[in-house]
């Protein structure tokens, strides 16, 4: 059977600087590094087993030649690679150990006629196979057992060519390495296979000083160090004392890491890299015994494994890979470099007096004065905002209403800083409140309505002369009022939008669009006129007035569509108007042609990234991606969404760059600052700002950024250079959940199988899987919940989500067109996505789920456990309400043993709002309902009170099945009525919990219930439906069941059937597919179930088989695909 | 498992806390007795891999509930436990010879009654090696318990059931007469974990008690079968291990969350969160822990 799975990398190991090999599940992947591309996938264990390590050593007369030693369990693989020009692994002897084994070696015997193979095994056990390098025939050869009494969890195996001995170190349970070093003549082939030695045969050291079991050992390339790592979550490096014997002495502990580490190796220069738990990946120097750096390029958690390859060249290669099915090469010198491009500097901000009055003395930055405390005649400033220039310039305006400019730059090593003071008042009313830019010049709100503009040239001047200290600044300012209605409260220009190349060529007069918000709901559209060549503003004039339907409505962001001219506004509530400057209309106020509520809170910032697709972010923390449709009637539709800041958090601002097309965004949680890749969809650096204010921006160029922030009387500078941090390479998956997947549908579409899954993680993942090459490319990530997403329903148009603490979501499919992003990946020119619709939750008010992260509330949330979307067109006859459109029709089952029906309305006025309304909702069971499935009744049965059969299992091993027939909406208290009358209870169809459920309706109208449940049973169970049955009651009689006397060995999570076959999977990791036959006799027919395949899976946690057509995808940690047909 | 994922803090979590229990398990012993009868005729009762001491905690309270005077209790670990009322703390490794003789040596009367292992290694997340080392560990339990056991003893030992479980299942079966795969109601239906209740000890006669681990417990009687390698080949197992499932339908669902109201009310120190009834005592990261405290302080 054809398996393909995707799930944690658990082994990962350099071939050349060109081949990478890493082990997924079962498969060996060979993945050619420079093209990105998988050449080879294949398994080498037998019966599917997990690969735990992979290793690959020269052949002495060889070089080209490479054995390869793959091991997992109690299983081992030796093969050939033949050419590191075209690799190809060719496998020459399986081996079978006794125990599982925990590392292999390979030993080359003199006269190249055979080698050795040691494989390190639990019970401090080390046993001995040769191959023979003609006839490839592999022979065991001795086992060594080593006297210890400890379980033990790692190994480590040390060939010193030199003087021919053998170091193996075993990690145990407690905390111990016990060492053994003995010779290699020991390992010739004796008569007693087994071998016992004692403490005279083998010389040995107890290393003490961990504590919890050891996870990891791994010898440096000269056996002079070992470094382990244990549940105390440090790593600890032994050093070799004397040259013979086996003694060793901790040189150091390297500390950093709060979780689990799961393993190591040693790099050049002195340092060591770690994977860990936590998903980051950590280098120490050993010798000063720091963590410098981080890598954090995975989803979720568990980084499992990482290998590393010096070339001919000397660079070092890292490679990591990790739960989320994805692996990352990095070049360390690539790493490191980014380490030493890092500046951080704080400057004072002048201090000024706060009663001086008019004169404009100001000091700058005395530091005699730094020390001057509160109460005296001397305030510190705050920042108030920070705008930059340019890598080297930035103005800022002060709570003290002064605007200033500062040139920072570096020469040689010294960072170097100039003040000037543009601007100052004293009067409130002239305080400056926003700020934007033109092309030429820096525009400034102030509160009385005025706009000030300064000119640009000046500073562009200063900025080339800024080695001259004695430069005066004089700056041409022009000022007109823009409003009388109050404060400038925002302004905006056009120019934002391509703000990157500010200083660059000349043109003779420049035209400008700038808006002007004032806090009585209105927008100043002007036109503004500059003349380039005398430097001075040359006219401006009123376009157009842009209301905001409320009247206290506050336009907080906005972006203007050059093209069609069209105005895009996000408001402080979250919604997003369209505004379209009309010709035939006289009156210079515009009214929003169109809008949504995008948002929950205040819209922060809004950016164009296509011609029709353009970015919002929010203060609650969601990034969205909106497609506007430019043609005829510009409405705005929400295509994906996005968490992209771990912690509730601020999306601040976006950056772009336009030298490498790079897309970023800035926000903030608590103090920390962090910038946000959009395209690589990863965080790119995160900086605790301390106690900040909220002044903070950030310059950005090809590889290199300045954060700028503030502290009371303080800036701080921060200078980052992040190219090198992206892995050179990556897989071609690009990442999967990194956690648990709960529940996954499978849909065959236009030959690609379309894949929605929900993670444990909070995402639901749009991907493809494709037939023909077996690749997994991700299309959207549907961001919105706040706990793990555990079910999902779809039918043609909606796409439901349901989450712990009772989330429910609704999700619009879309097909979009071009996609920008994935296109090239995907054969296929459309492909469907979803957008949010609406959101409900369950047991959550509106005020609670707002700060869910920080509330204790006494109401137990609940988990919805399974979702059935209902077939609305059966059920209901008008779909017309007073209330609204019904839309779809959804059946929610909770951990708290209740159902619901929930439906989405349209409202009917107003077009594109939706709401999730709840029917009603009903306890049925005391205890947790776990799964759900829902059966149409064929027609001949159906009457108005009798459409579909609904299924549901609980904890305690309990069916309750009910039937729904046509529904008034507007009473459904009459339905509950008649769904608690109309139910069945089936009580110990198993043992403890039901996990999962399937119905399928058989030919003769029979109705074929499976369950599985915690009790190792896959039971299934026929029903007959009563055609005779008129009254209102069930029609549902129990034939008989079909229990197997044989199948899994753990609890059955995950069943299915359509009627011909069923599969089932559990705890045991094996997929059992059953054939449902039947037999004749004495003119009776019998059905029975016949086990007819079993396949181990890799995926373990398994949560859901989903179905289609000839392929099978098995949920849990990753994703197993297989062709079953 | 299936479709339920952790909620970190459930009702029992809370009842442990509010009863005085150290960790919610207390109620999975409290279950499996409810359904055996454990400690009907017990005396002498071992309790391995006991930290941080909640199942030593019901031992220690059914046997007085049982009126046991002379009763004795022994609870070992590698790692320290917070004294018991009524209970001997052992601090040592189950694996190693001093700690049985130690432990052998607190009971003058005889041999022991009921050998306790709610053992479990830290989960890595690869159920695949978490599973052999919980089965390492329940071989090494059970080494122990045949010094320690009387003939006709039992023996409790928790399971995480996976691929190899069934071959547990047939080495338990060669020391003991009855043996039931059992998972009371407290244990989370999301977790792999289960009990082995093995009754009826009787000793084998080619079996003669030793501490080298590596003379595997039942490998003279298993290894021409290999059990273990049969139950994880293509073939679907033939041998249906008994399951239980205890703990009455009136108690309480580990896979629900209940409002905090219809519990606290009844009792009236309403508190929002109560501390734990017993910190750990030298975890094996806390200094990992400390020192990232300690630098986020001085930054």
């Amino acid at each position: 059977m054809e398996t393909y799975f995707h799930g944690p990398i658990t082994a990962i190991c350099f071939l050349s600087d060109k081949f990478l090999c890493y082990a997924q599940g079962s498969h060996l992947v060979l993945l050619n590094i420079s093209h990105q591309r998988i050449i080879d996938r294949r398994q080498v264990l037998p019966d599917g087993r997990r690969i735990f390590g992979v290793s690959n050593f020269v052949v002495r007369h060889n070089s080209e030649r490479r054995v390869v030693l793959v091991f997992g369990e109690r299983w081992v693989s030796v093969s050939y690679l033949t050419s590191l020009m075209l690799p190809e692994l060719q496998q020459i002897a399986l081996i079978r150990c006794s125990d599982w084994v925990f590392d292999v070696c390979f030993i080359e015997n003199d006269d190249n006629s055979c080698f050795l193979v040691l494989c390190a095994q639990s019970h401090h056990a080390c046993e001995v196979f040769s191959v023979n390098c003609t006839t490839q025939a592999c022979q065991f050869t001795t086992r060594l057992q080593f006297p210890f009494e400890e379980i033990t969890w790692s190994a480590s195996i040390y060939v010193d060519k030199t003087t021919e001995t053998i170091t193996l170190a075993s990690g145990c349970y407690s905390g111990n390495i016990k060492l053994f070093l003995f010779e290699k003549s020991l390992l010739e082939p004796l008569n007693d296979s087994k071998l016992y030695l004692s403490e005279e045969t083998s010389k040995s050291l107890l290393l003490k000083g961990h504590r919890g079991p050891v996870f990891r050992i791994r010898w440096e390339s000269t056996g002079n160090r070992l470094a382990t790592t244990a549940d105390d979550r440090c790593i600890r490096i032994w050093k070799k004392s004397t040259m013979e014997g086996v003694y060793f002495q901790q040189q150091v502990v390297l500390w950093d890491s709060t979780s689990r580490i799961w393993d190591l190796e040693f790099l050049p220069d002195d340092r060591i890299i770690a994977a860990c738990e936590d998903g980051i990946c950590r280098i120490w120097n050993i010798s000063d015994e720091k963590c410098s750096i981080r890598l954090e390029d995975n989803y979720g958690m568990n980084v499992f494994c990482t290998s590393s390859w010096i070339d001919h060249r000397f660079s070092c290669f890292i490679a990591t890979g990790a739960a989320d099915s994805s692996c990352q090469i990095y070049r360390l010198e690539d790493i490191l470099r980014r380490q030493t491009d890092r500046y951080s500097t704080v400057f004072e901000l002048p201090c000024v007096e706060v009663t001086t009055n008019t004169s404009l003395k100001y000091n700058l930055w005395n530091k005699s004065q730094a020390g001057i405390k509160k109460g005296s005649s001397y305030s510190k400033e705050s920042v108030k905002s920070i705008r930059w220039l340019s890598r080297e310039s930035l103005m800022i305006y002060t709570d003290h209403n002064r605007i200033y400019h500062v040139g920072v730059w570096k020469q040689g090593q010294a960072w170097k800083q100039t003040w000037t003071l543009l601007h100052h008042v004293e009067d409130k009313i002239l305080a400056p409140i926003s700020m934007t830019f033109i092309k030429h010049g820096i525009l400034i709100g102030t509160n009385c309505g005025q706009v000030l503009i300064f000119s640009l040239l000046d500073i562009k001047r200063h900025v080339e002369h800024r080695s001259k200290v004695d430069f005066v600044l004089r700056f041409k300012r022009n000022s007109f009022q823009a409003t009388r209605k109050g404060a400038v409260m925002n302004i905006f220009s056009s120019f934002e939008e391509n703000s990157n190349e500010l200083l660059s060529q000349q043109e003779f007069s420049m035209r400008e669009q700038i808006f002007i918000v004032t806090p009585d709901g209105c927008m100043f559209w002007y036109h503004l006129v500059w003349n380039v060549e005398e430097d001075v503003l040359e006219k401006v004039q009123l376009q157009y007035i842009l209301k905001h339907p409320c009247k206290d409505g506050l336009f907080t962001a906005m972006c203007f569509h050059s093209k069609t001219s069209a105005v895009v506004c996000g408001d402080k509530k979250g919604k997003i108007f369209v505004f379209i400057p009309l010709q035939d209309i006289d009156s210079p106020v515009l009214m929003p042609i169109h809008s949504l509520q995008l948002h929950s809170d205040r819209i922060h910032c809004l950016s164009w990234i296509a011609d029709n697709i353009f970015l919002s972010g929010s203060v609650d923390g969601m990034l969205f991606w909106n497609l506007f449709t430019n043609r005829e009637d510009y409405q705005v539709q929400a295509l994906c969404q996005r968490k992209c800041f771990y912690k509730v958090a601020t999306v601040d601002k976006f950056l772009k760059d336009s030298t490498n097309r790079g897309l970023f965004l800035v926000g903030f949680h608590s103090k920390y600052l962090t910038i946000w890749d959009i395209i690589q969809e990863k965080e790119v650096i995160s900086i605790d700002c301390g106690g900040w204010r909220r002044a903070h921006d950030v310059w950005l160029c090809s590889n290199e950024f300045m954060i700028c922030f503030t502290r009371r009387g303080q800036l701080v500078l921060r200078y980052e250079c992040f190219e090198d941090i992206h892995s050179i390479v990556k897989t071609p998956s690009n990442g999967f959940h990194g956690m648990r997947i709960n529940h996954i549908l499978m849909r065959e579409w236009n030959g690609v199988l379309n894949l929605l899954s929900c993670g444990e993680d909070t995402m639901v993942r749009n991907s493809v899987f494709c037939t023909q090459t077996h690749e997994m490319c991700s299309l959207q990530i549907l961001d919105c919940h706040i706990s793990g997403v555990q079910c999902c329903a779809v039918d043609e148009e909606w796409l439901w989500t349901g989450s712990g603490k009772d989330q429910l979501i609704v999700w619009k499919k879309a097909t979009v067109n071009s996609d920008i992003r994935y296109s090239q990946h995907i054969a296929q020119s459309t492909c469907h996505y979803y957008h949010k619709k609406d959101m409900y939750f369950g047991t959550l008010d509106k005020s609670q789920r707002m700060r869910f992260v920080n509330k204790v509330t006494s109401i137990a949330t609940q988990r919805v456990t399974s979702l059935l979307v209902l077939p609305k067109h059966l059920l209901i006859r008008r779909n017309t309400l007073p209330c609204g459109i019904l839309h779809s029709l959804i059946f929610v089952t909770r951990s708290d043993g209740s159902f619901a029906l929930n439906s989405l309305l349209e409202e009917p006025k107003e077009s594109n709002k939706w709401t999730i309304h709840s029917l009603y909702r009903f306890n049925v069971s005391q205890f947790s309902i776990l799964c759900s499935d829902s059966l149409i009744l064929p027609e001949c049965l159906q009457t108005d009170w009798r459409k579909i059969l609904i299924f549901a299992c609980n904890t305690v091993g309990q069916l309750l099945i009910w039937q729904l027939g046509e529904m008034d909406l507007e009473n459904p208290f009459q339905v509950v009525n008649e769904f608690s009358k109309n139910s069945i209870v089936i009580s110990d169809l198993h043992q403890g919990a039901i996990h999962d459920l399937h119905v399928s309706l058989l030919e003769n109208n029979d109705v074929l219930v499976v369950t599985g449940g915690e009790d190792q049973r896959m039971n299934s169970h026929l029903f007959h439906l009563d055609a005779t049955s008129i009254e209102e009651r069930p029609i549902l009689v129990k034939l008989h069941s079909l229990v197997p006397n044989c199948g899994h060995s753990a609890s059955v999570t995950a069943v299915w059937t359509d009627g011909k076959v069923i599969f089932s999977s559990g705890a045991d990791h094996k997929l059992i597919i059953w054939e449902i036959k039947t037999s004749s006799d004495n003119g009776q027919s019998n059905i029975f179930l016949q086990p007819c395949k079993t396949v181990v899976s890799n995926v373990s946690d398994i949560s859901c088989i989903s179905v289609a057509n000839d392929w099978l995808a098995l949920a849990g940690s990753g994703v197993e695909f297989m062709k079953w047909k | 498992m299936g479709r339920t994922s952790k909620d970190k803090r459930d009702i029992y979590y809370r009842k442990a806390k509010e009863e005085g229990y150290r960790a919610r398990s207390a109620y999975k012993l409290l279950q499996l007795d409810q359904e055996f009868n454990l400690f009907k005729d017990a005396e002498n009762v071992v309790d391995l891999c006991a930290a941080p001491g909640s199942w030593s905690q019901v031992v220690s309270k059914r046997l007085r509930e049982l009126r046991k005077g002379q009763a004795t209790i022994v609870a070992v670990d590698l790692q320290e436990i917070a004294p018991i009322e009524g209970v001997t703390v052992i601090q040592g490794d189950i694996t190693s010879r001093p700690t049985v003789e130690t432990i052998l040596k607190e009971f003058e009367n005889g041999m022991v009654d009921v050998v306790l292992s709610d053992g479990a290694p830290d989960v890595t997340g690869l159920h695949d090696l978490d599973e052999y080392i919980q089965s390492e560990l329940i071989l090494s339990a059970l080494n122990v318990a045949t010094f320690l056991l009387r003939q006709g003893g039992t023996f409790v030992a928790k399971v995480f059931r996976g691929k190899d479980t069934c071959g547990v299942f047939s080495r338990l079966s060669v020391f003991f007469e009855n043996v039931t795969l059992a998972k009371p109601r407290s244990s989370r239906n999301s977790s792999i974990e289960a009990f082995f209740v093995c009754r009826g000890y009787s000793r084998p006669s080619f079996w003669q008690p030793t501490l080298f681990l590596h003379k595997d417990a039942s490998i003279e009687v298993v290894q021409g079968s290999e059990i273990e390698q049969e139950c994880s080949s293509q073939e679907t197992m033939t041998v249906v291990m008994p399951f239980v499932s205890c703990g009455d339908l009136s108690c309480y669902d580990a896979d629900m969350a209940y409002d905090i109201d219809k519990n606290y009310l009844e009792n009236s120190r309403v508190t929002r969160s109560l501390s734990p009834v017993q910190a750990p005592i030298h975890a094996a990261y806390e200094t990992a822990l400390a020192r990232k405290r300690s630098a986020k302080q001085t930054t």
